[in-house]
């Protein structure tokens, strides 16, 4: 058992999680391997799944470390095959399923929509619309017949923002896919929600945002390229500082990945026994509009 | 967790925490604490080390929970006067930071419908008396805390508000708690700079067996006469002529088919008044058993 800092010293000595099984789809890096951490701190049997087999590794080592039970799975979780393999080898491993966390997506561009060829479209909505959906299908048959689980998709404050219109649609998919799903498994005592991260911190980034995308970047126009990245600073990274922050998030600051896998984990526990269907802004203040 | 072997033989005042201790040395103050939502928090701020001021209209009430407290080795105080004035509401911060030296978490239950019927058969003076009740005790308890909050550079602030802004039969009531989530909304805005954080927990209907006060306690105002039909209609709504047992409202409105158990709503509360919501602020959480939230 993790002593109380080992993983994630914000969980404060709880152990929501002992006995229960999660699936962390996307557990590589950022928000994903933060919430396997917070969860494996309360208690959670791990499995790791990542696009990445190295990434998916180092995180099922991290936590075995720790004294978590945990294993990882490799596979593209754009692909409803693999997702079935995920929970099928997570049942044969663990014997059940009771969380399912979704972080795999992400916008793979940043730039204005008209600059976004249709296969960057195409990628774009892969990447962040059918991991949620595909997963959430395949995980369902295993939760119905346990007659409970939680399910956590991410969604983003993209919807409200600029630059990443494709990625913006896809999670507000995954938004009504989250709300409506919830209404049809409340019978079986199964939640589903979504946490809405504003821009995270991700120290650890590994794995580029073009991972296992082989499509050529737009070239956008010079005013263009210096306006997007006026709004983003240097990227998602932080340090040199985006017109996005004092734009968009009263805080004026980056989450940590590991306020965004606070939020998960709650929704994931029983803490949140009487919530589904909804969607948790975690945006340091952001206006959310949904 | 050196210190979890002696706290496992305390009572335990709500299991639900699993062990986590995200208020030791907080100083929260819970208003209404005297029963259902509100002595639930108590109990599990009180859980997870907390420092507890019990403030409620009713002096038995906050004695009872501050006595469960103590006896479970958590620090308390009572509190007791009417939080709908300005007077009392300033009077409990003053007390709180006098007794513990200073406020982390302000969480503002105080409130609820006092009547359950058509929005017709409200007269002028019950409308006031719900606006009274359920408006105006967040608003001063919160224009109360700021100057401590801002004082310290930090606080967390949560409000309640209610399933019952897209239900029925309590118009006054819904209206106060819109009022209620604006408040929250835009002052979090406000007040992000000085490191405090505003959020509200909306609840769909909650058991709260442990009511020892009706709901018009303290208001001098004649209930209405509905006519028999209308009366039936709003019983069968509501589930039982006490108001709230499970009829259509919970049917119709709840995926889940079920009441919330007031530890429940506290376990959200505590969500947002600690570290764990340290970057979630001007947020309506809805804890509702799935029902549709517009806000």
């Amino acid at each position: 058992m993790p002593t109380e800092t080992t993983l994630d010293p914000a969980a404060a000595g709880a152990r929501r999680f002992v006995g229960k099984i999660a699936v962390i789809a996307g557990a590589g890096q950022g928000i994903g391997r933060a919430a396997a951490r917070r969860l494996g701190q309360e208690g959670a049997t791990v499995m790791a799944a990542d696009l990445i087999a190295a990434s998916a590794e180092r995180v099922c080592d991290e936590l075995a470390e720790a004294g978590v039970r945990a294993a990882s799975f490799t596979g593209n979780l754009s692909e409803l095959d693999n997702c079935r393999a995920l929970m099928a080898r997570t049942r044969e491993l663990f014997g059940r399923i009771d969380v399912l966390v979704n972080v795999v997506g992400g916008t793979i561009w940043t730039q204005s929509f008209q600059y976004y060829t249709p296969e960057q479209i195409e990628a774009e909505i892969a990447k962040s619309f059918w991991p949620p959906m595909w997963l959430c299908s395949a995980v369902l048959p295993y939760m119905i017949e346990q007659r409970a689980g939680a399910i956590v998709n991410l969604a983003t404050h993209a919807v409200a923002s600029r630059y990443r219109v494709p990625y913006a649609a896809a999670k507000g998919g995954v938004i009504a896919l989250t709300s409506s799903l919830a209404k049809e498994v409340a019978q079986y005592g199964i939640r589903v929600n979504v946490m809405a991260p504003h821009a995270t911190q991700a120290d650890d980034r590994v794995t580029p945002r073009n991972a296992g995308v082989a499509l050529a970047a737009s070239e956008l126009p010079p005013e263009e390229r210096a306006e997007r990245d006026r709004f983003f600073g240097d990227g998602f990274v932080g340090r040199q500082r985006g017109e996005f922050i004092d734009l968009e998030i009263p805080m004026k600051r980056f989450s940590r990945a590991s306020e965004q896998a606070a939020a998960i984990a709650f929704l994931a526990s029983d803490d949140a026994s009487y919530i589904t269907g909804q969607v948790l802004p975690v945006g340091g203040g952001a206006t959310y509009p949904f | 967790m050196a210190d979890s072997g002696s706290e496992r033989s305390r009572p335990t005042l709500d299991a639900r925490a699993a062990g986590a201790r995200r208020f030791r040395d907080k100083v929260v103050i819970v208003a209404g604490a005297g029963q259902g939502i509100g002595r639930a928090s108590a109990r599990r701020f009180g859980e997870e080390g907390a420092t507890v001021m019990v403030a409620d209209i009713v002096e038995d009430s906050a004695r009872r929970v501050a006595a469960e407290l103590e006896q479970a080795g958590v620090r308390a105080a009572t509190f007791v006067g009417d939080l709908c004035e300005l007077k009392d509401c300033q009077a409990l911060m003053a007390r709180a930071k006098e007794v513990f030296g200073r406020i982390d978490v302000l969480a503002v239950i105080v409130g609820g419908t006092i009547w359950a019927q058509p929005f017709q058969y409200y007269t002028p003076a019950q409308i006031e008396a719900e606006v009274r009740r359920s408006f105006w005790a967040p608003m001063w308890l919160c224009w109360s805390v700021l100057p401590y909050m801002i004082e310290q550079r930090g606080g967390a602030i949560v409000n309640l508000a209610t399933s019952a802004v897209v239900s029925r039969y309590r118009v006054p009531y819904a209206a106060a708690k819109g009022g209620v989530i604006a408040l929250s909304t835009s002052l979090s805005k406000e007040v992000a700079r000085y490191g405090i954080r505003v959020n509200v927990v909306a609840p769909h209907g909650t058991d709260s067996d442990d009511r020892v006060i009706p709901r018009d306690y303290g208001v001098n105002v004649a209930a209405s006469t509905l006519p028999p039909a209308e009366a039936e209609e709003r019983d069968r709504f509501f589930g039982g002529k006490g108001v709230f047992g499970v009829g259509d409202s919970v049917r119709q409105e709840v995926p889940m088919g079920r009441k919330a158990e007031a530890a429940e709503q506290a376990a959200a509360i505590a969500f947002l008044a600690s570290d764990d919501a340290s970057y979630i602020t001007g947020q309506v959480l809805p804890v509702a058993g799935g029902a549709t939230f517009p806000f």
